[in-house]
């Protein structure tokens, strides 16, 4: 005699569906590929990615990473729904009492406990970066997490239709690159239609420090994804008239997303987080201050802002130094210090290169970005200021230039005469803010 | 010996279309089915009537004779596109009772297809609840039905490595899970070896004892150890439909006018003789009703 079976209960079934309907291979085939594109878009694995510290970085990451894992979990999803067809069992299946909608709805819920297990997966390897070096919990941050989420399972539920309603091998690849294609066109929109980037099911998230997502715009991106995920749900269930009442509301909130508009010069569905901007000071003097999202970083900046903020004493007058937003002005008596964001070590507190800090702080201070025929005539010339500034307000040399000998010429100049290595630096700032080319041509001879 | 009742179908003589009837098997009436659209619309059963009670009924009939649609229609796969359909005392038209006879139906359709990395046990449990067998006594009915088919040992085994004949036992397994009423199994024994084949007619037998089992198949052998009645189908419409006695005694009409077999059929069976004899007959006259059209 066999063993004892399971009860045939709807637990029963989704425990079998969880094993056989390969939910358990896609949620960790999501989870692998996920933690992979995000370990490997940080540093040292990529310079640039850097995204460590805050959840307004994670959470960029994670909807980035979203437009790669929502289009698998819809190919995923469609390969099992189209597996009634593929193994001849429709005539069999449709001989049973059970409403279709319950049998596709057990299945899908193996695939969505996959998805989300594998979305969250990709989160915790997010959280668990950015978690030694969090100062601030704030800005409603686990509401993106949910969204992309939710939006990875709204692209499971659509490939699940997909793959139900149409025939072939070739839906599960399909509706992937379609997905693929969709999220990212809608993604990389501007100008004015841009303002139905939030209808893509994934990568919509806007994140960045200083700002929280707006509740309203996160409520409405909820209930297009939870519409959305419901509506696929009912087709592929064969319930089209009761799929109507989701595909509404989709519409409605579809409606009210593309035209809320976005809060002052926020981004779309962000507004200011006046809180996590707040300025977290050292208590000696010279004061080093940073915003309370980059507190964590403060300790590890401080000694190379000082010995900055004491070089540049020489030449302007302040007497401490701050984290400003990029774009933003200094108050009188500060210097301006570079943005920390994403500046943090991964997986452990503090930072790694400090002195990059110093670095960004003075190209903020002394670079320009000018144009015109002025600029074109005087060709190279007005570009050896940057050089001999950096070096007067660091003590390094750059050597970028295309006139290195008259740059150390000028340099050597001026660091002899004092005064008149201030008077060069009183022309050269003003300047270049100005984009004075005379002057900064004038600045450049030897 | 007459051979033939009624070419519509509504047979006159030796029970034809009724076989054991009890009002709580399948009731059949007037049953039409049209299968495709427009140009290509064929019309695959016509105007068939059957009554079938507790018993083991075979469906024979040559290739493309209406079984596997009227299998299908049973099944409530397939609606009728005329005439009425009743199983179990249900209107199988109506939804709610569809559902009702659904929960009270086991089918092995002709093409059994399957999820080949669920195990057995899996498999059968899938459809236990399905058919909406639930409640603590569930387990007990998968276990029940796969032992039954002799799968016992194979329960935790995937399907996919299942030979196919144990893959036919599987789907009769998932057939048996919710000890139905009315069992309806379209070519049983296809795939089976010899000894699996008796096995099955044995298992066939204990079932009828008290379900209506119909059986479409085009072995005459299952038809002669297993089904008690046999309804005969050619060209959709129902031939005769007779105990196996009756079709067997058929079989003089199929033999040469001095009493001996055909060249090339002495060693037939009866049966196989008899429906033979039958399916001729049917043509005949059938031919005979053309003719004055023509």
């Amino acid at each position: 005699m066999t063993a004892r079976a399971g009860e045939a209960g709807t637990g029963g079934v989704l425990r079998i569906e969880l094993r056989r309907s390969g939910a358990y291979l896609l949620g960790g085939l999501l989870a692998v590929l996920g933690a992979v594109l995000v370990v490997t878009s940080q540093a040292p694995l990529d310079p640039y990615g850097l995204w460590s510290s805050s959840w307004a970085a994670a959470m960029r990451v994670l909807s980035e990473t979203s437009i790669v894992l929502g289009p698998l979990a819809a190919a995923g999803a469609a390969w099992t729904a189209g597996r009634e067809g593929r193994r001849h069992l429709g005539e069999l299946l449709a001989t049973t009492p059970r409403p279709v909608l319950a049998r596709q709805q057990t299945t899908w819920a193996a695939i969505a406990l996959g998805v989300v297990a594998g979305t969250l997966g990709v989160a915790g390897v997010l959280v668990a970066g950015i978690a030694p070096g969090l100062s601030y919990s704030g800005g409603r941050w686990p509401l993106a997490l949910l969204l992309a989420v939710l939006g990875v399972l709204a692209c499971s539920a659509v490939g699940f239709a997909a793959g139900r309603l149409i025939r072939g091998r070739l839906v599960a690849p399909g509706v992937g690159v379609l997905l693929y294609v969709l999220n990212g066109y809608l993604g990389y929109l501007t100008g004015p239609s841009a303002r139905l980037s939030p209808l893509a099911l994934v990568s919509q998230l806007p994140s960045q420090e200083g700002y929280e997502l707006d509740g309203w715009s996160a409520a409405g991106a909820a209930i297009w994804l939870l519409a959305v995920t419901a509506t696929a749900v009912l087709l592929a269930g064969s319930r089209r008239l009761a799929a109507l009442v989701p595909a509404l509301l989709a519409a409605v909130s579809a409606a009210a997303l593309v035209t809320t508009p976005a809060t002052g010069d926020s981004p779309l569905w962000l507004q200011p987080d006046e809180q996590a901007l707040e300025q977290v000071c050292t208590d000696d003097a010279p004061q080093v201050c940073v915003q309370r999202v980059h507190a964590g970083l403060l300790q590890d900046v401080t000694p190379p802002a000082r010995e900055l903020l004491a070089r540049v004493q020489d030449f302007l007058p302040v007497d401490r130094i701050a984290e400003v937003p990029y774009g933003q002005q200094a108050p009188p008596g500060t210097l301006a210090m570079a943005d920390l964001q994403g500046r943090s070590r991964f997986l452990r507190p503090g930072m790694d290169h400090p002195g990059q800090v110093v670095d960004d702080t003075v190209s903020r201070l002394t670079s320009y970005m000018c144009e015109g025929p002025e600029l074109d005539a005087a060709g190279q010339q007005p570009y050896l200021t940057l050089d001999v500034a950096h070096a007067l307000l660091t003590g390094e040399l750059l050597l970028s230039s295309a006139d290195p000998t008259a740059v150390e010429a000028l340099i050597t100049r001026l660091e002899e005469d004092p005064a008149a290595a201030r008077a060069w630096m009183a022309r050269f700032l003003p300047a270049a803010a100005d984009c004075d080319v005379a002057t900064l041509v004038d600045l450049a001879r030897p | 010996m007459s051979t033939h009742d009624d070419s519509s179908g509504r047979g006159t003589g030796a029970g034809a279309g009724v076989g054991a009837g009890s009002g709580e098997g399948v009731q059949v009436c007037g049953l039409s089915v049209v299968l495709g659209r427009g140009r290509r619309a064929r019309r695959a059963v016509s105007d068939l009537d059957l009554d079938l009670g507790v018993g083991v009924h075979g469906l024979l009939g040559p290739n493309g004779a209406g079984k596997t649609t009227l299998m299908r229609v049973l099944a409530t796969v397939v609606p009728a596109t005329h005439g009425q359909v009743r199983m179990l005392g249900l209107d199988v038209s109506e939804a709610r009772e569809r559902r009702e006879v659904r929960r009270r139906l086991g089918y092995l359709p002709q093409t059994f297809g399957y999820y080949p990395r669920f195990t057995v046990e899996e498999f059968v449990t899938y459809f236990a609840w399905l058919k909406e067998v639930s409640g603590p006594g569930s387990g007990a009915a998968v276990a029940r039905a796969i032992e039954r088919v002799g799968l016992g040992d194979r329960a935790k085994d995937r399907m996919k490595t299942l030979s196919g004949g144990m893959l036919r036992r599987a789907g009769l397994a998932q057939a048996l899970v919710n000890e139905p009423e009315v069992l309806l199994l379209d070519e049983p024994t296809a795939g089976l070896d010899p000894e699996q084949r008796l096995d099955f007619r044995a298992l066939l037998r204990e079932l009828g004892v008290d379900t209506t089992v119909v059986v479409s198949t085009h072995l005459v052998e299952d038809v002669a150890s297993a089904c008690t009645r046999v309804s005969v189908l050619d060209t959709g419409r129902l031939v005769r439909s007779c105990t196996r006695e009756e079709l067997a005694n058929l079989a003089d009409d199929h033999s040469e006018p001095d009493g001996s077999a055909r060249p090339g059929h002495e060693h037939a069976s009866p049966i196989e003789l008899g429906y033979s004899a039958l399916l001729r007959s049917h043509r005949e006259h059938a031919a005979e009703l053309e003719e004055p059209r023509g």
